[in-house]
């Protein structure tokens, strides 16, 4: 197949194309694949034909086959190339030399028959030698197990020792409760400055500052996205300054001034607060309470029994307590079938059908 | 594992005038009017209780397209005409509520109950089973087929209200609620009289002390002010319920689409017409308070047909938000979970005898622990 192939690009190929197939193939005689190629065409990556075979197939007496075979010769005569470095390689040979740092996938220091790109008319991948695809990709060659442990050694004189009574995350919370995140980038290019290493993250819980509970509300009404409620964390992006220390400076002052506004009381609070701008919902301030106590002095007016009750009286019965507990709970928490539960079963109580709610199945 | 529901008739008279309802030539075209009363029979709970389909209350042709017109049909009602019968099953959620109904003192406000449960579960089956015990109870019925389909409905119907400024009337849509209205409860609103005089425009009134009814045919007759009618009707059953000459029953079918935001009503120029501005929620709204006595208010909370409204969960508080929730308070909340092993038998043992099912597989057991393991035990999915 291979041949029938290689045939069908000789003869309707140019004649550039032709001699460009004649040199890689002088080229591969002295490498270590060939030879298989010629019985075992799949091994060779399909898109490079075998020449050889093409030539014997020309009449000696053609033109075109006088040609080529003359060409053949010429090319024989060249001198010939060194064996590429794969082949001069010993097991001893340490890897890390071959590969110090970040490169460009290279076929000749890699001993290794890897294959990559789109296989042609059914055939296998392309095979290493001159194979763009795989300059293309990242590589991790200098990255193996035994080059991070040189790397990690060579650092280890530079570093100083963990102080040894921050022994637990506990300890380190308490002791440094604010933490700044940077990040720094390492590249090879005209600046070794990267804009992004300005950035700096100052995280800190929000249980750590001494607040009351105005003071608590009012910050984390101000900090608006910056609080996690899960994890009550603060966390204040510093970017607007060219400087990672002047990026610094600024969250930390970002930090005092929040929480030094956050225990200022402005008299507008008072008055123009909603109820969902509350943290957590209070029932004697709701549309609630005045459902209830529609409900509950009808039934005071008809039952008759009772002597008119103040406002206040009627919400301190224990019903109503009851109700306002289940109601605030499902105001404050997600919805739950058992909030829904404690919620009817706190209606039931109030308009006085609670023993009727036995149903005999 | 019994329970007794006993639907006895409230009122002599009342029961009367149902009976001429059915005798009569014409037919109540109510969803439950077909269905027979069970009076005084011991019910199984979980089995399908099955009501047989009266020959004299075979839907004629006439009164069947009269029906189809004004009501959507649920799939239950589609059912009931190759099954020859309407069977309701009887579940825990509709027997509480029933049992609650039973022992509340009707001189206390309105109480509330919110039916909620996952899509499909049985919450208008719950709804149409309260419904058709108070109407053997001889109870005055209003119900809103579904609130959510308000907002989607007949979205060229509204013009500009005359009575509330800024606000939207919707003539087709209340007019239609009025003739299922009337249809249902005719009797009630010819003995019930107007309080007050109503003026509708320069030439046309109703009188005080006008048979309600008066007030009915001028807004089906004149849907202009349909809506202003629906209003007029149940502000006068809200003031004359304080008379306890009746007792009334208001069931709303997925509530919450009076709690939206947006509708599909959209005017010329892009102004999207919110819920606020639609007198006719207004009204229905206004009623929900439960600001009357002698009645109760069964409703149901829907994820279906929200339009544009969140709909991830169905539990009450999700679906009516703080606003509607506040609006409703306080309610008893009734779930209604997917059938039990129990109801699930016995559904498909009533399949079964109307010989619904055609694949015989099904029947088997593996291919009921198949279809129950497919569809949770829940009839829609």
């Amino acid at each position: 197949m291979n041949m029938a192939f290689s045939s069908h690009t000789l003869h309707h190929g140019s004649g550039v194309t032709r001699r460009l197939c004649l040199l890689c193939k002088d080229y591969f005689t002295r490498n270590i694949a060939i030879t298989a190629s010629r019985h075992h065409g799949s091994l060779v990556s399909t898109s490079l034909p075998d020449v050889d075979t093409e030539i014997e197939k020309v009449s000696v007496h053609s033109l075109r086959g006088k040609a080529m075979r003359a060409m053949q010769d010429r090319l024989k005569k060249r001198q010939q190339m060194p064996p590429s470095r794969e082949v001069k390689m010993k097991d001893t040979q340490v890897w890390s030399d071959v590969y110090p740092t970040a490169a460009t996938f290279k076929w000749s220091a890699v001993p290794l028959s890897v294959r990559m790109g789109y296989p042609v008319r059914r055939g296998i991948p392309p095979h290493k030698l001159g194979n763009a695809e795989l300059m293309k990709i990242p590589n991790f060659l200098h990255l193996t197990p035994p080059a991070v442990k040189k790397h990690c050694a060579a650092l280890k004189e530079l570093c100083t020792d963990w102080p040894a009574e921050l022994n637990s995350d506990e300890v380190c919370d308490k002791h440094l409760p604010i933490a700044m995140e940077t990040s720094d980038y390492v590249f090879s290019g005209p600046s070794v400055r990267s804009p992004k290493a300005r950035v700096v993250q100052l995280k800190v819980k929000l249980s750590v500052l001494p607040l009351d509970k105005h003071a608590r509300w009012k910050l984390i009404q101000l900090l608006g996205k910056s609080y996690d409620k899960k994890t009550d964390e603060i966390c204040l992006t510093a970017d607007r300054c060219p400087v990672r220390k002047q990026n610094q400076d600024y969250a930390m002052y970002l930090l005092s001034v929040l929480f030094h506004e956050a225990h200022i009381t402005e008299p507008w609070e008072e008055t123009d607060a909603t109820e969902d701008d509350m943290e957590e919902y209070t029932w004697d301030s709701g549309q609630s309470k005045a459902n209830i106590l529609r409900v509950k002095k009808r039934m005071i007016e008809t039952d008759g029994n009772q002597s008119q009750l103040s406002e206040d009286d009627i919400c301190s019965t224990e019903d109503v307590e009851k109700f306002k507990m289940a109601y605030t709970e499902l105001c404050n928490n997600p919805e739950t079938q058992d909030n829904l539960a404690s919620y009817k079963s706190a209606v039931l109580d109030l308009v006085g059908l609670k023993q009727k709610t036995a149903v005999d199945t | 594992m019994f329970i007794f529901i006993s639907v006895g008739a409230g009122h002599i008279h009342l029961l009367h005038s149902c009976k001429n309802l059915f005798s009569g030539g014409m037919f109540s075209c109510s969803r439950l009017a077909r269905i027979i009363a069970l009076q005084g029979r011991t019910v199984h709970l979980h089995a399908a209780n099955r009501f047989p389909l009266a020959d004299d209350l075979t839907v004629t042709k006439d009164h069947r397209s009269e029906y189809l017109e004004l009501q959507r049909l649920t799939r239950w009602e589609r059912l009931i005409k190759p099954f020859n019968e309407a069977a309701v099953m009887v579940r825990r959620p509709a027997v509480e509520i029933i049992h609650l109904i039973k022992h509340t003192n009707f001189d206390h406000l309105a109480l509330k109950y919110v039916v909620f449960g996952r899509k499909g579960s049985g919450k208008t089956m719950t709804l149409n089973h309260v419904i058709h015990y108070c109407h053997n109870a001889g109870w005055l019925i209003a119900h809103v087929h579904s609130a959510n389909n308000l907002n989607l409905k007949n979205k060229y119907d509204f013009i500009d209200s005359s009575s509330h400024e800024g606000m939207y009337d919707q003539p087709i849509t209340s007019t239609d609620w009025l003739k299922q209205f009337k249809l249902r409860n005719e009797a009630f609103l010819k003995q019930l009289k107007t309080s007050e005089r109503y003026v509708w425009n320069k030439r046309e009134a109703t009188d005080k002390d006008e048979p309600l009814i008066a007030v009915l045919e001028q807004g089906i007759t004149r849907p202009k002010n349909a809506t202003d009618v629906v209003g007029v009707i149940l502000r006068e059953l809200r003031l004359q319920s304080f008379n306890k000459e009746f007792k009334m029953l208001f069931a709303i079918k997925a509530m919450n689409g009076l709690f939206a935001h947006e509708t599909a009503f959209r005017k010329t120029g892009g102004y999207i017409i919110p819920v606020e501005e639609l007198t006719l929620h207004m009204h229905f709204k206004k009623f929900l308070e439960g600001n009357w006595i002698n009645g109760s208010i069964v409703t149901s909370v829907d994820q279906q047909f929200c339009y544009k409204q969140p709909n991830k969960e169905y539990t009450p508080f999700y679906l009516l938000g703080k606003k509607g929730f506040d609006h409703m308070d306080p309610f008893i909340p009734v779930f209604v979970d997917n059938y039990s092993e129990k109801e699930f038998e016995s559904q498909m043992a009533y399949y079964d005898s109307k010989s619904w099912i055609q694949n015989e597989n099904v029947l088997t057991d593996e291919g009921k622990l198949y279809l129950k393991k497919l569809s949770e035990r829940n009839l829609q999915s």
